[in-house]
């Protein structure tokens, strides 16, 4: 192993999210010309990230990397980066992945760029530019490295994952690196009911208003926030005065504030007080039958119609998207 | 009468006058526990108040039955008083000391037909009290046991009364009898069914008649008669500041010079009131006029002021809790933040207590203690880092004014009028419509008017009404600072919250303004001539008169003005109107956090609107705006009436000639 | 108990916006606050303060408009404050200033417990945490929302996106807290002027025997090579036209924004 090698690691503890890695990391490692190589940690997933496409797999089969934990999991690759020196480890941006890649990072005295929203090799090939989003989503920062490895953490749903090939062929290496104790001891851990996605953590928001004239029609926007992904919220008079919706899943002044990077409001007037509900939301979108509704002057994109008849439009032209 | 009657009957007396004074004195070592200074100014003004309130029972007699009944029992009592006083000069003084008699001749005949009038009076106020409490039972009048048992023993003293008096002619006989006329009757009637045996019970009826007498007046400190001395008292008392003004408990220009800001402020304990509050809670009659009158209690929220009040009274008079936290044991936080500051229950209080500064003093021990939730905590912090209660960016302050001719005072700086816009006017799309119509009116009027624009900021009136007493009055040091920098002397405003704490809360810090109100200025526009209006259409229009402008500003006429000007207008009063308006719900800072109401606030206004059958419900104040268009959407009544702020009532009709 | 809280204070992110003209971010009037979640570690600092008994640093490295971030966390119960702020701090990326908080940490020397937010406002890099947990070498605790003390022993709740965790161990480590964990409180007007009586430090580079290399660009492994300004104001943009065509115009437009995937 040279230094001219510019291999590219992936590694995620969740294996889905580890096949999308693949599949980014398959595209940089033909266009450098070195090897895409994979760390796991049984062969029943070496085996599968070798048919998603690695070239190699790093194994390392020790009971104190069986359940995810920093100290060891920082322990096997910075020894195991130490010897193989890879041109770039991409981390899955889990909540693992984000206490791990710094930590790892710092260890190897290298950068670490979190929560990419891009990952691109330079004109010249030399260098991976690496984009985040700051400032409340006002800046798009570019990023290079000066140390190697480069890290980044990646979001999941960024890249597509690499497809599978059963034929596909690949190195499985096993390796024994040295793995302290952790300092941590896990006493217990509890799955959390999958409640679905709390408001104010959504990134898509379906939200009606008044505009919904009764409590059955409200399908008519579940239907269109199932098309697009979005999670169902409303304004105040639906959640408190006709309790179509839980207190829960009102925006505004005393309930919920969102920031989504997508945002329909449907029949809501734009009332201030909804309104500093959602001003932290990327993209507004506001469909309305009164040209004068306030929420205009908030949007970023309206249109001026009955939502009976838009919605359904909207719900289907999704769809076809979704499809193609 | 036997001979040692009167020595026997004062030393019982002076018993009884020990206990009451004992009363006297126990209560008010409560109020005075702890508390170091003493002051009374304005004297004059305190004996008006007196006189007013006390005297001439101006707020009792406002509701007309309960009205009545006081009437009757305070006349009665007040007539027989001075009768029996009369008695007392003349048997013990004039008689003893001086050989002579007052009560002789024709004033003696007209006194006696007065006491037997006025003890009839008394009777009826009496009977009138006990069926209202124990039978028509109105809402929030308590029909506890002492209230029943001090009616009935005052019954029953009148009534022995007219029986003593009865006896004494029957066996008298005097020429001038009848005009004790319903002694006289009485008379006839023991003459026709005892004869003359009748004489036998006097004695025991007239020691049963004094004792009772002097166990009512030594009750007098001990249950809720006490009124006749502490609402008296609370008059001469209260605090005199003005209206509109909150207590100030520290002021932020001292702390700054002596760099002390270890001040504590608010109450959660008695101990923690001052001495007047304590008073004034000590002055409630359970009379329920405040909670009738309340509209967090009309929504069903926790709040009650009576309830509140007696409470804390309640506390008080245990003497054991002086210094225990009420909050959370005895008063509920939600009571506390319900509170909208209306002044329905400080205006229809007969015994003058201040309800709204006990709830504010406690606001700010919460506020004090930080524990606020967080929609409390985001309204303070737009405050202070977007010098706005929306948090929106103080950079956009003027995006209302887009297109319009309007100059801020660094533009021009030679101005009559500083137009100040305030946050919702800047912010709110449905109050930047306001603000654009006053330009228009503005313009028409040729009036020479700047804007402070981005250095508009909030005067944290919010903060105060809230209980964060240090960002109000920053924010008001700060403002008052720039006023002078620009030479302000006149301030128009459409908010009568900000009318109100710049006309009736700056002075206290240093600021010298004329400060103007909307409506105020369109009126006095209307009635010089400045603004041609064509003629608008039909209209049905019922006017809201906002809590801050009319009840604690007095403002009534003038907007009901502007719209008699604007055309066929026909004005519909609600059924709580002017000084009796009911609120809309937004203030006291409720329009920034949520309050669990059984019925809005504002629907319950709203519908009282839509009772009257008006087509418009015009509106002077931005929040009643928002609240009474946030319930149109609630109720689906978007159509009628619609909502509208007068100030876009005049706009839509000014002549297009105008603007050249 | 000795607590090292840091705090960051960052421009509110909510009121940035882009100057039509210059295409750059306006920063003029938009209010400077301590990062939410670095609020959450204080509170909770504050928490453990009263149970336990204890002193709380707060540190916050920024220029020296940071100070004002530090007199609020100081009202809100922080018992001393230091600042480190130096020119040549300017261009620090994560590692940078996790060797500048760790030089600070050692001239400060006693320390049990370390807790920040696990990301700023600003940046939501989720990394100075578990940097400098690494070059002290301490363990690390992060995305807690509950922190239990006994002694040495430290048990804390994290959440994870799917799974909660009850983790155990020894003083001395560092925390980072989401915001779940608590509610701040917010210290009164008054408490922030009487703040100032608290004792608070400025410390520079050289207080911190920081050599050229290891501070701001230099002392960087990560550089940042250009910044994009993305967004603006509201765009305002009504859709014209039948229905059908409206909805088509808006399914591109979203697209074109990379917020609805097609």
């Amino acid at each position: 192993m040279g230094q001219d090698k510019r291999d590219i690691w992936v590694f995620s503890e969740q294996p889905q999210h580890a096949f999308e890695l693949l599949g980014k990391g398959k595209v940089l490692s033909k266009e450098l010309g070195s090897d895409l190589v994979a760390f796991a940690t049984t062969s029943a997933s070496a085996d599968e990230y070798v048919r998603h496409g690695a070239d190699k797999v790093i194994l390392v089969n020790h009971p104190l990397l069986v359940e995810f934990q920093v100290d060891t999991y920082t322990d096997a690759l910075s020894e195991l980066a130490n010897e193989h020196k890879p041109e770039v480890i991409m981390i899955g941006a889990t909540r693992n992945g984000l206490e791990l890649a710094p930590r790892l990072a710092e260890r190897l005295k290298t950068a670490c760029v979190t929560e990419v929203t891009r990952i691109e090799l330079d004109a010249d090939k030399k260098f991976l530019l690496l984009d985040r989003v700051t400032m409340g989503g006002n800046l798009v920062e570019t990023h290079i490295s000066r140390s190697k490895p480069q890290i980044a953490t990646v979001p999941k749903g960024l890249f597509a994952q690499s497809t599978l090939d059963p034929s596909h062929k690949g190195q499985v290496i096993v390796a024994e690196p040295t793995i302290k104790s952790p300092t941590t001891k896990l006493l217990e851990k509890r799955s959390k009911e999958v409640k679905g996605v709390k408001l104010s953590d959504a990134t898509t928001i379906v939200s009606f208003g008044r505009g919904v004239r009764k409590k059955e029609d409200m399908i008519i926007v579940e239907d269109f926030a199932k098309a697009v992904g979005g999670v169902l919220g409303c304004s105040r008079p639906i959640a408190e005065d006709l309790r179509w919706l839980p207190e829960e899943q009102y925006i505004g002044l005393s309930g919920q504030k969102v920031n989504p990077k997508l945002y329909f409001a449907c029949g809501i007037s734009g009332q201030i007080q909804h309104l500093t509900g959602i001003r932290n939301s990327k993209v507004i979108v506001s469909i309305n039958n009164d040209p004068k509704a306030p929420i205009f002057e908030f949007s970023d994109y309206g249109i001026v119609g009955d939502l009976y008849t838009i919605l359904p439009m909207l719900t289907d032209a999704v769809r076809q998207l979704a499809k193609n | 009468m036997p001979a040692l009657t009167p020595l026997i009957m004062y030393t019982i007396l002076s018993g009884f006058a020990a206990i009451f004074v004992y009363g006297v004195y126990r209560r008010f070592r409560m109020y005075f526990r702890g508390v170091t200074g003493f002051q009374l100014d304005q004297l004059g003004a305190r004996a008006e108040k007196v006189f007013v309130n006390a005297f001439a029972q101006r707020k009792v007699v406002r509701k007309r039955y309960p009205g009545l009944m006081h009437s009757l029992i305070y006349l009665g009592f007040l007539v027989l008083l001075i009768g029996t006083l009369l008695v007392f000069l003349d048997y013990d003084i004039w008689q003893t000391f001086l050989h002579q008699q007052i009560l002789v001749g024709n004033f003696y005949l007209v006194y006696e037909a007065s006491l037997d009038a006025f003890g009839l009076v008394a009777i009826a106020g009496l009977v009138f009290a006990i069926f209202r409490r124990s039978i028509t039972r109105p809402p929030n009048l308590p029909s506890a046991i002492d209230d029943l048992f001090i009616f009935s023993t005052l019954l029953v003293i009148l009534i022995t009364g007219y029986i003593m008096e009865g006896i004494r002619l029957a066996v008298d006989n005097p020429p001038w009898a009848p005009w004790s006329f319903v002694g006289y009757r009485v008379a006839l009637l023991l003459q026709a069914s005892f004869g003359k045996q009748i004489v036998d019970v006097y004695p025991a009826l007239w020691w049963f008649h004094a004792l009772l007498a002097f166990t009512a007046i030594a009750a007098i400190p001990y249950t809720k008669l006490f009124h006749l001395i502490t609402s008296p008292f609370n008059a001469v008392f209260a605090d005199q500041r003005p209206l509109g003004q909150l207590s100030t408990p520290f002021d932020l220009r001292q702390l700054v010079a002596s760099g002390n800001f270890d001040v504590k402020i608010g109450a959660t304990a008695i101990s923690d009131f001052s001495w007047q509050e304590r008073l004034s809670f000590d002055s409630c009659t359970s009379c329920g006029r405040c909670s009738n009158a309340c509209p967090a209690t009309a929504a069903g929220t926790p709040l009650s002021p009576m309830h509140l009040i007696l409470k804390l009274r309640n506390v008080m008079l245990t003497e054991q809790e002086f210094g225990s936290a009420l909050i959370g044991p005895v008063i509920d936080q939600e009571e506390l933040w319900a509170c909208t500051t209306c002044r329905a229950c400080v205006h229809e209080c007969p015994v003058l207590i201040d309800h709204i500064d006990a709830i504010v003093d406690m606001r700010r021990h919460l506020v004090g203690e930080g524990k606020l939730d967080r929609t409390k905590r985001d309204l303070l912090n737009n405050l202070s880092n977007s010098a706005n209660p929306y948090g929106l960016s103080a950079n956009d302050r003027l995006n209302w004014a887009k297109g319009l001719d309007v100059k801020t005072v660094k533009e021009q700086p030679e101005f009559d009028i500083l137009y100040w816009v305030g946050c919702s006017g800047s912010y709110d799309p449905r109050n930047q419509a306001v603000s654009r119509a006053m330009v228009k009116i503005l313009h028409a009027a040729k009036i020479r008017f700047s804007v402070l624009g981005n250095e508009e900021r909030c005067n944290c009136e919010v903060a105060r009404r809230l209980g964060e007493e240090g960002r109000f009055q920053q924010s008001a040091l700060e403002l008052i600072q720039l006023f002078e920098k620009y030479r302000v002397k006149t301030i128009l405003t459409q908010c009568p919250h900000c009318f109100n704490t710049f006309k009736n809360e700056y002075p206290g810090f240093g600021a010298s303004l004329q400060v103007i109100h909307h409506t105020q200025f369109i009126a006095e526009l209307v009635k010089a001539g400045r603004l041609t209006l064509r003629k608008g259409t039909e209209e049905i229009v019922t006017f809201h008169d906002p809590c801050y402008l009319g009840r604690y500003n007095s403002v009534f006429d003038k907007p009901r003005s502007i719209l008699s000007s604007l055309g066929p207008v026909t004005i519909r009063e609600m059924r709580r109107h002017g000084e009796n308006s009911f609120c809309c719900g937004a203030g006291g800072a409720n329009f920034w956090y949520k309050v669990d109401q059984k019925k809005r606030v504002n629907q319950i206004r709203f519908e009282e609107a839509k009772e009257t059958k008006s087509n418009i419900l015009a509106t002077a104040c931005p929040f009643c705006t928002s609240m009474f268009e946030d319930a149109a959407v609630s109720l689906g009544s978007t159509a009628s009436p619609r909502v509208r702020d007068v100030a876009e009532l005049v706009a839509d009709l000014i002549d297009p000639s105008q603007f050249y | 108990m000795k607590i090292i809280v840091l705090v960051k204070q960052v421009l509110q992110t909510a009121d940035l916006k882009i100057d039509s003209k210059s295409k750059g971010i306006v920063t003029q009037g938009v209010p400077r606050v301590i990062s939410e979640t670095d609020k959450n570690a204080l509170e909770e600092a504050i928490r453990i303060k009263e149970k336990h008994g204890g002193k709380i640093t707060v540190i916050s490295m920024g220029p020296p408009e940071a100070k004002e971030a530090l007199r609020e966390a100081l009202a809100m119960g922080a018992d001393e404050a230091v600042l480190l702020t130096d020119p040549r701090f300017e261009g620090s990326d994560s590692h940078a200033v996790a060797s500048v908080l760790a030089a600070a940490l050692s001239k400060i020397l006693d320390y049990d417990l370390i807790l920040c937010g696990a990301y700023s406002e600003d940046m939501f890099a989720f990394q100075v945490g578990p940097r400098l947990a690494e070059v002290c070498n301490l363990p690390q605790f992060t995305y807690a929302t509950k922190i239990n003390l006994e002694g040495t022993s430290i048990t804390v709740e994290r959440d994870l996106e799917n799974e909660r965790q009850i983790v155990e161990g020894k003083l001395p480590c560092l925390v980072s807290v989401v915001r779940e964990i608590n509610e701040p409180r917010l210290p009164t007007l008054m408490a922030i002027m009487a703040s100032s009586k608290k004792p608070t430090s400025i410390w520079s580079a050289d207080d911190l025997r920081l050599t050229e290399n290891e501070l701001g660009y230099n002392g960087s492994l990560d550089e940042l090579l250009r910044s994009t300004v993305s967004s603006g104001e509201r765009k305002r943009i009504i859709l014209q036209g039948e229905a059908k065509d409206a909805v088509l115009k808006l399914t591109q437009a979203l697209q074109q924004e990379g917020v609805l995937k097609g």
